[in-house]
């Protein structure tokens, strides 16, 4: 019996493992794409938080710069007193602005000559200075040329920036304003708009030389982060960048950060406010995290589900092909315990039907082999009680011939007998005529006696009771008897017999007593028919694996259309009947013997031709 | 030689006369025997030179008469020819195995029957 049929790639399996790739794909993607624009937003985000820092920074600072612009403006006009008193005047506004604004550490006034002629500070307090000459310097020059000046960041007392402003005095003065402005206020106003803990916020003048930043050392240095990219496009100017777009920079370390900045127009100043990227999307690096693990534990949770999901879909399909295997190896009363109303049930359902059909048809099959046994063992015994009735009937036809013969021997026997006993004329002479009645009857008696040996024989064939006794005989001797025991007729009636025999064919298998029947009668008939003078002559030859023997006669030979018949039982040729003699059935009977051993006879003869007998003997090994 | 006494076995009267006929003819002396049982006191109560014996008989057939006279001392030696119109293949086989001295079929040539019973008189003689 067959081994049930093991799946290779388990249904289980599969349906897992799509389950679970689903899954992944589904939670991957939407992580993936969430990120993504998690990414995107915060980064938009956070550069909208620096840039409106870096406004509120720059407008503050704009502010006070705008205010401080103004207070100098309102002072830089023409004193109404001249000369001395002038200049007392002037100190004196001076002291006042001073005392109000803080930002403030100093004022001067440059005469139109360039000569200095007033020059206040809260250290000093040194009134009246009498007039150097500040013609050459570039606050004079400048705010003569463009009515104001701004001059670089410089530091005092360490750290504290300063700046030199110059303002050009109302028409028709011509002198110039010089303030120093304590920008402390600046490096805390851009404190402030730093974000998050690793960020930090700076300013640069109009050539990108810091003026403000967390590292004093970078300050006094007067480090330029112009080759910075971000402090470089906004050196540029603006509207090189869209609006909105976050700007990824450096910082003078090459950590890239995201960066804003705002300009401060009046100073050409650019605060900028940056973080570092990877501060900037720890955020974001957490939710990949997040993302990652819901990933991992979304995938165990489906492979988990996926597994149950799968067994619960599976077992039933599982059941019904181990039920199938079962039935398959020949387990027919098997059924499939059917649980479920959907598809598989129906499925398991049709191979119950199926299996019990097979049952049925299986145990019907069953009973027909008995039944057919049965018929087969019924015909059997019939055969044998026909076989044995006709062993019977045979038995009873050999004994019928047996007693047939004896029968007709018996008054035979006393016919002839004493025909012989009257010829011998032990008792008294015979005349003529009853010599002559006589010898008819002697004759007419010997012919009954030959009729009744062939009708014997040729029954006994027949009825299939004729068994050959098979054994090698030297073919030669055999001719040679046939042709001594027919001599004498011949020579008496002036028959010439020859017998021309091949070497090849000594030796022969076959029944000899048979064989030797057939070729006497062949040769008894040849020399019958054939007229004083003729010749009989016996040949044999082995022809494809045959010994074929022929007797050929110079007799009256036999039309063509008699070649058949006088081979069946008492069918004479013309000549034949005239002859008198022969029973008819010599040729029958030599038929038969022959085809007993397997041979065939016929005759080849024309009339007017003569006749040649021939007959075949398979050759079989000795 | 002649004056022998010989015992014909046979049921048919014809035959019986015809093979009395040719023996007393030839110069026998010839008992009758109708069955196989009177063949055998005929041939316990005379002296016999030859018993020409049919086979199929009413009572015991030649067969096992020949028997009886194998079996019994005095007549044990006696020539028993088989004469018997029993002319099948295998039928002289037979009755020569079955202890006949001779075997002639019917019809029986009589020139034949007389030389062969002849050749057996003279054989029982010496």
């Amino acid at each position: 019996m067959e081994a049930p049929v093991r799946p290779h790639r388990r249904l289980k399996w599969k349906y897992t493992a799509v389950v679970a790739a689903l899954v992944a794909a589904a939670i991957a993607s939407v992580g993936l794409t969430e990120l993504y624009f998690t990414y995107q937003d915060s980064k938009r985000a956070l550069t909208r938080v620096e840039r409106d820092k870096a406004f509120t920074a720059a407008t503050s600072i704009e502010q006070l710069m705008q205010e401080i612009l103004l207070e100098l403006e309102t002072r830089a006009q023409p004193t109404k007193a001249k000369g001395a008193a002038g200049r007392v005047e002037r100190s004196q506004d001076f002291h006042r602005l001073l005392g109000r604004e803080k930002l403030v550490s100093e004022l001067r006034y440059l005469d139109a000559s360039g000569k200095e002629q007033v020059r206040i500070n809260p250290l000093e307090l040194d009134r009246l200075r009498g007039g150097i000459d500040l013609s050459r310097s570039p606050e004079f020059l400048r705010a003569r040329t463009e009515n104001r000046y701004f001059g670089r960041v410089y530091f005092e007392d360490g750290s504290q920036p300063h700046m030199t402003i110059a303002v050009a005095e109302r028409a028709p003065g011509r002198g110039v304003v010089v303030a120093e402005i304590d920008l402390s206020f600046v490096p805390q106003v851009i404190e402030r708009a730093r974000v998050g803990t690793g960020g930090y916020a700076y300013a640069v003048d109009s050539r990108g030389v810091l003026v403000a930043h967390p590292s004093t050392d970078l300050l006094l240095r007067h480090t330029s982060f112009a080759s910075l990219p971000q402090v470089r496009a906004a050196l540029r100017g603006p509207g090189h960048e869209p609006a909105d777009a976050a700007t990824i920079g450096h910082d003078q370390n090459g950590t890239e950060v995201i960066s804003a900045y705002q300009t401060i127009e009046s100073l050409g100043w650019h605060v900028f406010v940056e973080e570092p990227l990877s501060e900037a999307f720890a955020p974001l690096k957490s939710a990949i995290w997040r993302t990652a693990l819901l990933l991992v534990a979304f995938l165990l949770l489906a492979s988990a589900t996926s597994v149950l999901l799968a067994r619960r879909l599976v077992r039933p399909i599982e059941s019904i092909q181990a039920a199938a295997a079962r039935i398959g190896s020949g387990a027919l009363d098997m059924r499939i315990e059917n649980t479920s109303r959907d598809e598989l049930g129906a499925l398991a359902e049709e191979f119950n039907r199926m299996a019990e059909r097979l049952g049925e048809s299986y145990s019907n099959l069953e009973q027909r082999v008995e039944e057919r046994t049965r018929a087969l063992a019924t015909a059997l015994e019939q055969l044998d009680e026909k076989s044995r009735e006709l062993e019977a009937a045979s038995l009873h036809k050999s004994e019928f011939l047996a007693n047939m013969s004896h029968e007709l021997r018996t008054p035979l026997n006393a016919i002839l007998g004493f025909s012989q006993l009257l010829r011998e004329q032990v008792f008294g002479e015979l005349n003529e005529k009853q010599d002559e009645y006589l010898e008819d009857i002697l004759s007419s008696g010997n012919h009954l006696l030959a009729l009744i040996n062939d009708v014997l024989d040729l029954s006994k064939v027949e009825a299939g009771q004729v068994e050959l006794e098979i054994a090698p005989f030297s073919l030669q001797e055999a001719l040679e008897r046939g042709v001594v025991m027919v001599r004498e007729r011949a020579t008496r009636d002036g028959v010439r017999v020859t017998l021309t025999a091949l070497p090849d064919v000594e030796t022969v298998t076959g029944d000899e007593r048979r064989v030797r029947q057939v070729i006497f009668n062949l040769l008894s008939n040849a020399v019958k028919f054939t007229p004083a003078g003729g010749a009989v002559d016996v040949c044999a030859t082995q022809v494809n694996g045959e010994v074929r023997v022929s007797v050929a006669d110079t007799g009256p030979g036999i039309a063509r259309e008699d070649h058949d018949r006088i081979f069946e039982e008492f069918q004479q040729t013309e000549a034949g009947a005239a002859q008198r003699e022969g029973t008819g059935l010599g040729l029958a009977l030599s038929k038969r013997l022959v085809e007993l051993h397997g041979g065939r006879i016929w005759v080849d003869s024309e009339l007017g031709q003569g006749s040649t007998f021939l007959f075949t003997l398979p050759v079989r090994p000795a | 030689m002649a004056g022998e006494q010989i015992l014909v076995v046979e049921d048919n009267e014809r035959n019986m006369k015809l093979f009395r006929d040719v023996l007393q003819a030839t110069g026998y002396r010839v008992l009758e025997a109708a069955t196989g049982e009177r063949a055998v006191e005929l041939a316990n109560e005379h002296e016999l030179g030859l018993v020409l014996m049919d086979i199929q008989l009413p009572g015991i057939d030649g067969v096992e008469a020949l028997g009886q006279l194998r079996r019994n001392e005095r007549t044990a030696s006696i020539p028993v020819l088989a004469l018997t119109a029993q002319a099948m293949d295998g039928d002289r086989e037979r009755f020569l195995a079955a202890g006949f001295d001779a075997y002639l079929s019917k019809p029986v040539d009589i020139v034949e029957l007389v030389a062969t019973v002849k050749r057996h008189c003279e054989r029982g003689a010496r």
